[in-house]
């Protein structure tokens, strides 16, 4: 069913692109909702991902999963917008996940269970914290924690070894619970 | 176990990629370091919270505007397909990096030899090109400029008023000392605000190949034809085949025809006449629907502009009057647009495009020449010529050669000097 949608997009039939897409576009705009952060960008931008996806699908391999590649135009998209767009918005664990080491970033916080006790906060920052992210990481954890992509599929979808998925997402995750750390010591 | 290695373990364990082994070592860990069991807790905790999350429903009206820019793709990306795709194979070819210095210099050499060539060497082979965008100039170009070209002098005086005209007349500017009569009501009359057609627009279009006998005289017999029909060449353009003996000069050629839909069939049965039809293709895309939903389109606007207006007569506040205003300019510029949108559908509707390929051929009649010594004789004067060709291009290249030895190496001189940065370039990084 899928294939032959695909063949025919490929032909240029927007309507069996558009059923081809029907199930996977809300997953796209959450995709893009996680990496923009803002609803107005998240549908600009899942927009341009899929007219990008429509124009390239010629090229798309059978090979890998049709959602795979569609989530990784997406991923590319936005991460081009936010390159684009670097000169405004700064990612707070940028300069700590290139330059510190895993120790730096968790040094300080040993034995200090804020996190647990602040759930109804949390979850308002969460959100937030996402957004500081850098690109690279966001993207893992969004794919990770909240898509629910298996290791591989993720490598797949990055196209980045399994090894550099695993060490990303733990620093990711580092950072992320650092991040929301401040924000709530913030508050 | 140290608290590092338990954390990347922690990860391991939270998304189940772990074994028994590993997870019991990491268990007796946290139970032993205070540390690690909050940070445990605190990103079991962050991954779950992460997990509930909850999936935002697409925004209203999501499918609805892809839709509509997917549409505006097709058809953006429909007429410059094949460019494209060429594109695309041009760039799939991948050289690897390190022949890229190889690549480059042969193709600055190749260039250098062509252009040399070309400067040095008279061609054999010229063309002319006659293209409404330059008739301009070929027009008020003297008859000495004509006469250098290579066709024979009769035809390029004929050629000269005739393409004149045709350019005067794409312009507008209708001279009448060239007799053309009939076209002052051409049929691209604009239409006036809220009056649109009601038949059926269909935009035309023909192409047709053809061997011809006497190109010029087709050529011009085709200029006139469209002239009495009201009509115009909107491109031409004419080449000698690649001939390099020149004892046959047969020409090549295509011009585009815009001729009133009126006389379409009459005029393509006229022109096949002229020749053998090789190829002949028609076209005809119906643009009747799209035009009525522009122009509906177009009323509602105005009406949407109309009620704008009446709302600014009351305003009074600067902010409203500003916002009003912003509305007015974003809604005459819609309406703008889709009305030269409908004057070009009319226009292309109303003039039909006929594209003509002519190909001068020495004789329309099959013709099997009797094998007898005029094939070995042709065979041998093919054989000297090559012969002759040889011995002059080699002369060529040494003249070539040693003119320009000061310039070559100069030109030496310089790829030593890139290849010296370049590897020292390379060697750095």
């Amino acid at each position: 069913m899928e294939s032959t949608l695909i063949e025919k997009s490929i032909q240029g039939d927007v309507s069996s692109f558009e059923k081809l897409i029907v199930k996977y576009n809300r997953y796209v705009y959450n995709i893009a909702y996680r990496m923009m952060g803002n609803e107005e960008d998240a549908k600009d931008m899942s927009q341009e991902a899929l007219i990008k996806a429509y124009k390239a699908i010629g090229q798309f391999k059978m090979e890998s999963g049709f959602s795979t590649w569609l989530y990784r135009i997406v991923i590319n998209t936005c991460k081009d917008e936010l390159r684009k767009r670097k000169e405004q918005v700064l990612s707070l664990d940028e300069a700590i996940a290139d330059n510190a080491s895993l120790q730096d970033i968790i040094s300080d916080d040993k034995a200090n269970p804020i996190l647990i006790y602040e759930q109804i906060e949390l979850k308002a920052t969460l959100n937030d914290a996402l957004n500081n992210l850098s690109d690279d990481s966001k993207s893992v954890v969004i794919l990770k924690d909240l898509m629910g992509y298996s290791y591989e599929e993720i490598g797949e979808i990055l196209q980045i070894p399994i090894g550099t998925v695993r060490s990303r997402l733990n620093r990711s995750r580092t950072s992320l619970k650092s991040i929301l750390k401040i924000q709530l010591a913030e508050q | 176990m140290n608290c590092e290695q338990a954390r990347i373990l922690m990860n391991a364990a939270i998304d189940g990629d772990i074994n028994e082994h590993e997870r019991s070592k990491l268990d007796q860990h946290i139970d032993s370091c205070e540390a690690c069991t909050v940070e445990f807790e605190e990103l079991k905790y962050v991954v779950q919270m992460l997990g509930e999350m909850e999936l935002k429903a697409l925004p209203i009206g999501f499918e609805e505007e892809l839709h509509e820019k997917l549409m505006n793709v097709k058809h953006d990306s429909e007429p410059v397909k094949t460019g494209n795709t060429l594109l695309k194979k041009i760039r799939n070819i991948h050289i690897k990096k390190r022949y890229y210095g190889y690549v480059a210099t042969a193709a600055v050499l190749l260039m250098v030899v062509v252009i040399g060539k070309n400067i040095l060497f008279q061609p054999k082979y010229e063309s002319a090109m006659i293209n409404t965008e330059s008739s301009e100039e070929y027009g008020r170009g003297s008859d000495g400029d004509m006469g250098k070209l290579s066709f024979n002098e009769s035809v390029a005086l004929a050629e000269a008023p005739a393409s004149t005209a045709e350019f005067e007349m794409s312009n507008q500017q209708l001279d009448s000392s060239y007799g053309v009569t009939g076209f002052a009501e051409t049929p691209q009359s604009t239409p006036t605000n809220g009056d649109y057609r009601e038949d059926r627009l269909i935009i035309q279009t023909a192409n047709l190949r053809m061997d011809v006998e006497k190109y010029d005289e087709v050529y011009l017999q085709l200029t006139i034809w469209v002239k009495a029909a009201g009509g115009y060449v909107e491109n031409e353009s004419t080449s000698y085949k690649t001939n390099y003996t020149e004892r046959e000069n047969l020409k090549y050629g295509y011009m585009t025809l815009r001729v009133p839909a009126t006389g379409y069939e009459s005029m393509i049965n006229q022109i096949k006449s002229l020749g053998n039809v090789t190829y002949d293709s028609a076209n005809a895309y119906d643009v009747t629907k799209n035009y009525r939903d522009t122009a509906s389109e177009v009323e509602n606007l105005k009406v949407t502009e109309e009620r704008l207006r009446e709302i600014m007569t009351d305003a009074v506040e600067i902010k409203d009057i500003l916002a009003i205003e912003n509305e007015l300019t974003r809604i005459r510029g819609q309406i703008n647009s889709y009305e030269r949108q409908l004057k070009d559908w009319e226009a292309l509707a109303d003039m039909t495009t006929i594209t003509v390929e002519l190909n001068e051929v020495k004789s329309l009649k099959p013709m099997i020449e009797p094998i007898d010594d005029t094939l070995f004789g042709k065979a041998k004067e093919g054989f000297i010529h090559t012969i002759n060709s040889i011995k002059l291009t080699v002369e060529q290249v040494f003249i070539w050669l040693v003119s320009k030895s000061p310039i070559l190496a100069i030109l030496g001189l310089l790829a030593i000097l890139a290849k010296i940065v370049y590897t020292k370039k390379r060697r750095k990084s």
